[in-house]
């Protein structure tokens, strides 16, 4: 079984979340409420990790993670990524009263969501055939 | 009675709207029969009611039932002559294990403990996602059931789908987007009704042949109603219509998007039914907006006038009728396009009442209980795998942990079990009648996906299919005739199939199989207690009526007993929604649909704000051209599909020697411009090359449409073993629909040369 692989990167991705959102913290000082709430944010994200642990360890004689599940998990960041730039867009439109750039932000932004769900749908049927059989 | 196989609709009964459809008996016997038993025809999704004669322990004839609402006692060519099959010499008699290399007899205990240990072995070392199921539209409820059971159960695999995805899978997927759930709105009644026809895609003449006889029947009445056909072929319903759209392959979205454009324009749309009735109104008209006549007759490539002249009969019926089928769901878009004839019917308040309906059709005479019982991309009972209080609800029916039952995700589609066998992650695939070496796109890729050594490959059969010949063990089955049981028809109506006569040899009924494999596992309920509780099929149906209990597809109340008694009964009544309710409720909902471009699942929540409630759901969707158009090496547009005399890959009707000699080889169909700009004269040998193979035969110059070829899917290699050169599905694509998962088979580039 391959969830083994599966596991280890998730407890990975959660410490890393937790460095960054200390990071954060810590660059952001003086906005005090990203301050506050990134630090108790990190601290979920070590429970995650922390209860993680005990199932990186039974299943941690699998092999390396399936090649498909990792061109999806790379497509779902970065499409993620244009899902935060075309909320900025659409945020940022309404304030500059652009009436153009609101209406392509809400006929595209739609498609970039439509296009999330569908990585997400593939990953999900995908995903017990790579990592359990 | 007329000759069938030079006339295979007979003479004309005509009738006029709202009577009653005449009677008309066709028979066909050899011997005369020393009784008669009840059953219903196999041979397409029709599902005629059918009486079996029998002298001598065999089968000598059949001929029609009068009382049936579904036929009224006409049988088709393939009814009144595909039944010889069952006597056929070369049926499987015996069970068959490899060994070096060769299939030799054996005896079943042998033969199930080779099967049952490998499935085991696998089981502990890799689980359950590497056991997969590859079943058919031919079996009874009672044998899909118990197989549903085994494997959602017991095994516990997601892998479980049948050739059903090749002829049906879109019009379930339809009805659940639109609808909520599947289940056929209309009736074949409707016919009796209609005041408008209009066919998407549906050779009804050839596929449907004793409906095509009712329409017939209609059209040729004092009060003729108006057709409207959409087909690049020139098939008999082209010839009758009052306007024939042959559109280029794979546009059937942009045409449709033109003529609901032209109902909401021309204000040909029932208002206040729509308000009442249907969400999602507003997307449907931004999205068809830009679908002028003319913008879709560019897309479409016929004349505008004629494409307003459909949406005007369509937009003034007061009755409509829609059937749809392949030309739609092997197509481009299939989901989409399907919809989109969904929500015209909606668009003109016309469902639910008699003559007003949608005929979702299907291929094969019991497809439909693949898709009740959920041996296809379906939980049991038309259940959800999104709502946990489904799987509950089967868990407890079936005394088993609801984390058995998969549903993490939709049940896996054939052509994904298939690819998941190609990687090797599924090492065990057992195929029970069908013949993907013949039917799947692509055979050269399916052939060698079978002929895998670490695919252990089983496959249950009447008779030494291609698919068998690559199998490690075939077990032989009894058919229809041979065993009791049930199957639906693609209006509902759910016939008892009495057995008739003994199988052939050691040949069992499916169900017995499963029984005795599931046995042989050790499978078990959480008390202990065997998982299948039955073995005759008066107790397997019981449990489905069971497990049938509370959902649309009820048959608590169509007991053998109801259904010896009259001759075909529907579940859910005449017709489905007559109260323009629909199950739509998240509760009850058996899918919360999909993006119709991606295939993207909506999850509940996303469901839920739709708002529907009880109303059915107006899709819209986009064109979008198909995955391969025909280009400078391939310029031409391959269509696979059916002829009247002939069932799936010929594995009865090519046994059936009237229906044999009628057609007994693949041809190609041109059109005259395409034949003469080539040079190729009728009847003379062409060869059509796709970039994955290459089929031969002569060529048919006919009416279709310019740049599209034809050829007949049904040809294999059982009786011609020259090569892989007869084939169509040679020449298809690897591709299927984003939402049903439908392989696409009618649109492929293809060339034609003369060899």
């Amino acid at each position: 079984m391959k969830l083994g692989a599966a596991l280890d990167a998730l407890r990975q991705s959660e410490l890393d979340l937790a460095r960054k959102l200390r990071e954060v913290a810590e660059r952001q000082a003086a906005e005090v409420d990203v301050h506050h709430l990134a630090t108790a944010l990190a601290e979920q994200c070590d429970r995650h990790a922390e209860g993680l642990e005990p199932f990186v360890e039974r299943y941690a004689d699998g092999g390396a993670e399936d090649e498909l599940l990792g061109d999806l998990r790379g497509l779902y960041l970065t499409a993620e990524g244009v899902i935060f730039g075309w909320i900025q867009v659409n945020q940022a439109a309404h304030a500059a009263r652009d009436r153009e750039l609101l209406e392509l932000a809400s006929e595209l932004s739609p498609e970039t969501e439509a296009q999330v769900k569908w990585v997400l749908t593939k990953a999900k049927e995908a995903t017990p055939q790579a990592l359990t059989s | 009675m007329t000759d069938p196989i030079a006339d295979p609709w007979g003479e004309r009964t005509p009738y006029a709207e709202g009577a009653k459809w005449p009677d008309r008996v066709d028979s066909n016997v050899v011997i005369q029969p020393e009784r008669w038993v009840q059953s219903a025809c196999v041979l397409c999704s029709n599902g005629c009611g059918v009486d079996i004669g029998v002298a001598d322990g065999r089968i000598v004839g059949v001929r029609g039932r009068q009382v049936d609402r579904v036929n009224q006692g006409r049988l088709g060519p393939k009814g009144l002559y595909g039944w010889q099959a069952n006597n056929a010499d070369d049926r499987l008699r015996r069970p068959l294990v490899r060994r070096n290399g060769e299939l030799v007899e054996t005896d079943w205990d042998t033969a199930m403990n080779a099967v049952a240990g490998r499935a085991r072995r696998l089981l502990g070392k890799r689980g359950p996602g590497s056991i997969g199921f590859y079943t058919t539209g031919q079996l009874f409820v009672e044998d899909y059931y118990t197989l549903a059971v085994l494997t959602r159960a017991g095994i516990g695999t997601p892998h479980v789908d049948g050739n059903t995805r090749l002829c049906t899978a879109t019009a379930a997927a339809a009805l659940k987007e639109t609808f909520g759930c599947d289940g056929q709105p209309g009736t074949l009644a409707d016919v009796d009704h209609a005041d408008t026809i209009f066919h998407v895609g549906v050779n009804l003449a050839e596929t449907q042949t004793v409906t095509w006889m009712r329409t017939l029947d209609r059209l040729h009445g004092p009060d003729r109603p108006r057709l409207i056909v959409v087909d690049p072929r020139e098939t008999p319903a082209a010839r009758e219509a009052d306007v024939h759209l042959p559109i280029r392959s794979g546009t059937n979205v942009a045409l449709l998007n033109a003529i609901i454009r032209e109902l909401l324009q021309r204000d040909w749309v029932d208002g206040g039914w729509v308000d009442e009735h249907t969400v999602g109104l507003e997307g449907l008209e931004e999205t068809v907006a830009p679908y002028t006549p003319e913008h879709a007759a560019e897309i479409c490539a016929v004349p505008a006038d004629d494409i307003r002249r459909a949406a005007e009969l369509i937009g003034t019926a007061e009755r409509l009728l829609s059937v749809v089928l392949q030309g739609v769901y092997q197509s481009n878009q299939a989901t989409a396009a399907a919809c989109q004839v969904n929500n015209i019917n909606l668009l003109r308040g016309m469902i639910g009442r008699p003559g007003c309906g949608v005929l979702q059709m299907n291929g094969q005479p019991t497809s439909q209980n693949t898709r009740e019982t959920g041996c296809d991309g379906d939980l049991s009972g038309f259940r959800n795998w999104q709502n946990p209080k489904h799987v509950e609800e089967l868990a407890e029916l079936w005394n088993v942990d609801p984390l058995t039952i998969p549903h993490w995700g939709p049940p896996t589609h054939a052509m994904q079990i298939f690819r998941y066998a190609e990687k090797g992650s599924i090492g065990f695939l057992w195929i029970v009648g069908t013949n993907p070496a013949v039917s799947l796109p692509d055979l050269g890729r399916i052939r060698s996906i079978l002929a895998k050594e670490e695919l252990f490959v089983v496959v249950s059969d009447a008779f030494m299919t291609e698919t068998a010949e690559l199998a490690d063990v075939v077990f032989p089955s009894a058919i229809w005739g041979e065993k009791a049981g049930t199957f639906t028809n693609a209006d509902r109506t759910v016939h008892f199939s009495e057995q008739a006569i003994e199988p052939p040899g050691e040949a069992r009924a499916d169900r017995e199989i499963f029984v005795d494999f599931a046995k042989r596992l050790g499978l078990r309920d959480k008390d202990g207690d065997p998982l299948l509780k039955w073995r005759t099929p008066e107790e397997a149906y019981a449990a489905w009526q069971e497990c049938s209990k509370g959902r649309p597809c009820n048959y608590s109340e169509l007991s053998y007993d109801a259904l010896r008694a009259g001759s075909g009964l529907p579940w859910g009544g005449e017709r489905l929604y007559a109260d323009g309710r629909f199950p739509t409720d998240a509760d009850f909902a058996q899918d919360y649909g999909h993006d119709l471009m991606t295939g993207a699942a909506m999850s509940r929540m996303e469901f839920e704000a739709l708002g529907a409630n009880g109303r059915a759901i107006l899709k819209p969707a986009d064109y979008r051209p198909p995955l391969e158009e025909p280009d400078g090496d391939y310029p031409f547009f391959l269509t696979t599909g059916r002829v009247v005399y002939h069932f799936h890959t010929r594995t009865k009707t090519g046994r059936a020697p009237e229906l044999e000699e009628a057609a007994p080889d693949v041809w190609v169909e041109l059109s005259e411009a395409d034949a003469s700009r080539l040079g190729i004269e009728d009847g003379q040998l062409v060869r059509v090359e796709s970039p994955r193979g290459a089929v031969e035969g002569p060529a048919r110059v006919t009416g279709n449409r310019e740049g599209v070829v034809f050829i007949p899917f049904h040809y294999g290699y059982w009786d011609d073993r020259d090569g892989h050169r007869r084939a169509a599905n040679e020449l298809t694509i690897t591709a299927w629909d984003p939402v049903s998962k439908q392989p696409v088979f009618k649109t492929a580039a293809a060339r034609v040369v003369v060899p």
